[in-house]
């Protein structure tokens, strides 16, 4: 078990190096590094300073090196934008907006998509199953950009019954979690009602039901506890699919996370911030699939005795 | 009066009346402490006799279910909620073919067997426990209450089964094929130790196999079922001497002399039918060598020595042969 | 019955889409680049607009229809393209990964795990923020993304395969490792990667979407059903249809394709049903 989390552990340093070199090439090999660090109002000092601090004199190898022990140290250049200010001071101060977003959207997504699988296999066919198979097929299927600009037509502008934008009280959460977590609740319902079914129809479930446990013990713990396997095991995918939906939907919401910082630093060109964004949610993404990892040990006996 | 008594169960695939049936009108009577063997083909309908008992069959085959099923005079059929509940582990219990398959993999075995355990109202759920893995063999117990499924063998896990089965007392256990998939050498002493457990618990036993060599071993009487209908019926030693039906007679020709169990019954000629696939009258007269334009119409159980019934036109030429 | 006119219906919508694709510059009257300034923001006919644009027209006067019909061309292009690369390099690298085995096997899933634990869709914001939004990028970027699901459906499906006795009989008989990929594991596993390649192309569509609303997609003034949304998102108090439309285009065909898999899962390879988060 220990080494099966030391591989893990060494896994997940490979994907971060891995992109930090991507980053790296996508900057020094396309054009020029300066242009692109510096933006166009950069003075000939300035230039030279940079040219000194990358070392973008000298060999590629040790350009990434030097690229590396200044992101070690929390060094990711300045904002060419936002006046010079530090790159990964302006990604830290927007990170927490997204983080609650996002919690948000995942325990909804979650709750809902769980109580909605569970309901639509335990009523297979029915007219309720029918009803959460639609509304999971739609949700698999709506763009969230547009889901997102929809929504804030129809509830905020018509009906005027939430803010079309914006961050602070709670009802600035509603629909931008709703429009974040409509694909991952689509697809969590249709992972749990499919592992639900698998799970109703086994024969744990069968020993379970001739041991005369009631109907609710029955499916919320002998069912339910192994259909949360292959939820957690895309756990990791769900969250990717937030991170995704967290640039699209930031931006349509003006929602001051790193999604939105990300977008504004597309439309100014703004190549520092941009990297940094990019390796900070490379480097949650990394820690959140390692973490899937280890509740995945933890939930399922069977994997513990591996390795 | 029977513990447990059949009557007339029809299980069709679904509701509608012309539904193909899994089982047609049988009729079985267990009484306490007498072990019954219900022996056929796969397809026959066996597995779903004894799940249909338990209430276990899937939705479509519970819709499309008729007839009684009493149990000390109550029909478990009509039982909702509660009622059934009380039926399943208290009163009636089973074993089911899979070791593999049917234990729960995420939960601990003592955890599982705890959940019979406190339903049976055990005061020291922990020694209760290991009293129970001791009971059917298991060495350390208290080490194995805190193993996972797939940390035990098939052997050892159709044990574990056999003790959750056994945990409230039931009056009649149900075994589903139990040794099939274990190795010859341990279906042996699994078959040992349910007959020990039997005796010591005063249980009725209800033992679903397609092997006729286990039906010796520890059945009282017989039921032979083919094509969802039982066509013959009667006391072990009877049906070994004297079977009166022409697929029994085919079954019994078809045990090895020695003591192998074979895993299919490959003698008889023709396959058995598929459901929806059965033929007008007894279900047997196409592969039968005695069949005549009679067995197009569908004999009915008679009795053919005291507690010997078969469904057979042709009863008395079989016993002549 | 219900599931094969549901089917059947998103059949007949995929067709109506590949076929407005392939036709399109027949279908429409006017150019989906250049609008005429008159009609800025026409509402469409049944909100008061005129037949000369049925469905409206956009902040530049553009005409509605004709740029949606060739935002259906540019979606198709994309998926084709996408899938063809993603899929044959995934294809090739799962299968040679569950043919050879060994060592190679090891590295090669690897990689696949690492290409799915990488948030990919950024890297797009980047290569979009370094080089500006292109076709080129658009392709390369979803590849990026999609190709590693084709490895591991190729690389289960090729161990799967691979001892079968026809596969055996090929080896014995003396027949090379190339051939017997060729002829008789690629033939083989084809219908899971069929299944593969419908799933993806709802995700190539709503990801060319989503990048093109971004302004990293497909490079203006070319309509891209995400960069119409995008375009109308500032008018969508007054002028709801140009955002409106190509969402339901999107939503209408995605989901179509999602009908057409999930049916096409159930026969094939029923084990993945519901499995395709």
């Amino acid at each position: 078990m220990t080494r099966l989390i030391v591989g893990r552990l060494a896994e997940a340093l490979a994907a971060l190096l891995l992109m930090s070199l991507v980053i790296f090439l996508l900057s020094r090999v396309t054009g020029d590094p300066v242009a692109l660090l510096l933006g166009d109002s950069a003075t000939v000092e300035d230039r030279d300073r940079l040219i000194e601090q990358l070392a973008l004199d000298r060999s590629l190898w040790d350009q990434y090196l030097t690229f590396l022990g200044n992101a070690l140290t929390g060094d990711f250049g300045q904002s060419v934008a936002a006046g010079r200010r530090d790159a990964l001071d302006l990604v830290l101060e927007r990170l927490p907006a997204s983080m609650s977003l996002a919690a948000v959207a995942l325990c909804f997504t979650l709750v809902t998509g769980i109580a909605m699988g569970v309901l639509a296999a335990i009523t297979r066919g029915s007219a309720v199953d029918i009803v959460v198979r639609i509304v999971a097929l739609m949700g698999q299927s709506v763009p969230a950009f547009w889901l997102g600009i929809v929504l804030i037509y129809v509830v905020s502008v018509n009906w005027g019954l939430l803010p079309t934008s914006g961050y602070g009280t709670w009802q600035h959460y509603v629909l931008p979690a709703l429009t974040i977590g409509t694909f991952t609740l689509a697809a969590v319902t249709r992972l749990v009602r499919a592992s639900m079914l698998d799970a109703l129809g086994s024969e744990y479930v069968k020993l379970a039901r001739i041991k005369g446990l009631s109907e609710a013990t029955v499916i919320l713990k002998h069912a339910l506890s192994n259909s949360l396997i292959p939820v957690v095991t895309f756990m990791g995918a769900f969250f990717a699919t937030m991170i995704t939906g967290a640039v699209v939907v930031e931006t349509v919401f003006a929602w001051p996370g790193i999604g939105r910082l990300a977008y504004e630093s597309i439309v100014s060109r703004d190549f520092p911030v941009i990297q940094t964004v990019v390796l900070v949610i490379t480097a949650l993404f990394i820690l959140a699939n390692f973490c899937v990892d280890m509740l995945y040990l933890a939930i399922d006996p069977r994997m513990r005795d591996r390795g | 009066m029977s513990l447990l008594s059949i009557r007339n169960l029809t299980v069709r695939l679904g509701r509608a009346a012309h539904a193909p049936a899994i089982l047609e009108d049988v009729s079985l009577d267990v009484q306490p402490g007498e072990t019954v063997g219900l022996v056929g083909e796969s397809g026959s309908g066996k597995s779903t006799l004894g799940m249909s008992v338990l209430r276990l069959t899937p939705p479509l085959l519970a819709e499309g279910t008729s007839g009684e099923i009493l149990w000390n005079g109550q029909d478990v059929l009509k039982m909702r909620g509660k009622a059934l509940r009380q039926l399943r582990g208290g009163e009636m219990s089973m074993i089911l073919q899979d070791p593999m398959a049917s234990l729960n993999p995420v939960f601990s075995v003592g955890s599982q067997l705890g959940e019979a355990l406190k339903r049976a109202g055990r005061a020291d759920l922990q020694a209760a426990a290991e009293a129970a893995l001791a009971e059917v063999n298991i060495p350390s117990p208290a080490e194995r209450l805190r193993s996972f499924p797939h940390q035990l063998s098939g052997g050892m896990r159709q044990r574990v089964v056999s003790a959750i089965g056994l945990a409230q007392e039931p009056k009649l256990i149900i075994c589903d094929e139990p040794t099939t998939a274990l190795d010859a050498t341990i279906q042996f002493q699994f078959l040992e130790l349910l007959r020990a457990l039997q005796k010591a618990h005063g249980m009725a036993m209800l033992f679903v196999t397609h092997d006729f060599g286990v039906v010796a071993r520890i059945c009282d009487r017989v039921a032979v079922m083919y094509a969802g209908r039982i066509v013959e019926t009667g006391p072990v030693r009877e049906i070994f001497r004297n079977p009166r039906h022409p697929y029994t007679r085919a079954l019994l020709a078809a045990v090895p002399s020695t003591r192998e169990a074979p895993d299919r019954l490959p003698v008889i000629d023709g396959a058995p039918p598929s459901v929806g696939n059965r033929p007008e009258g007894c279900a047997f007269h196409p592969r039968c060598p005695l069949a005549t334009d009679r067995c197009r119409t569908q004999p009915r159980m008679e009795p053919q020595a005291p507690g010997h019934d078969a469904a057979c036109w042709h009863a008395k030429e079989v016993a002549a042969a | 019955m219900i599931q094969k006119v549901t089917f059947y219906a998103a059949l007949g919508l995929l067709a109506m889409f590949v076929l407005v694709a392939l036709l399109g510059p027949y279908l429409i009257e006017h150019d989906p680049l250049r609008g005429s300034l008159r009609a800025r923001l026409e509402p469409p006919l049944w909100a008061g607009g005129t037949m000369e644009y049925p469905l409206g027209t956009d902040r530049l006067g553009r005409d509605m229809v004709a740029r949606m019909v060739t935002g259906a061309r540019i979606s198709l292009t994309v998926c084709v393209v996408v899938i063809a690369i993603a899929g044959s390099i995934g294809t090739a690298i799962g299968t040679l990964s569950g043919y050879v085995g060994g060592w190679l096997d090891r590295v090669l899933m690897r990689l696949v795990d690492l290409a799915l634990s990488l948030p990919v869709i950024l890297l797009a914001l980047l290569i979009g923020a370094v080089s500006g939004p292109s076709f080129g990028n658009i392709v390369l970027v979803i590849s990026l993304v999609l190709w590693s699901q084709y490895a591991r459906m190729s690389r289960g499906e090729t161990l799967r395969v691979k001892n079968e006795d026809y596969v055996d009989l090929a080896r014995t008989s003396g027949l090379g490792h190339a051939a017997i990929i060729f002829r008789h594991i690629l033939p083989n596993i084809a219908p899971s990667l069929i299944v593969v390649a419908t799933l993806q192309v709802g995700v190539v569509i709503v990801l060319e979407a989503s990048l093109s609303f971004l302004g990293v997609g497909v490079p203006p003034p070319n309509p891209s059903w995400g960069s119409m949304v995008a375009d109308g998102r500032s008018y969508v108090v007054t002028a709801w249809w140009v955002s409106l439309f190509p969402g339901i285009a999107i939503l209408l065909v995605v989901m179509a394709v999602n009908i057409v898999g999930d049916t096409l899962t159930d026969r094939i390879n029923p084990a993945l049903r519901g499995r395709t988060a």
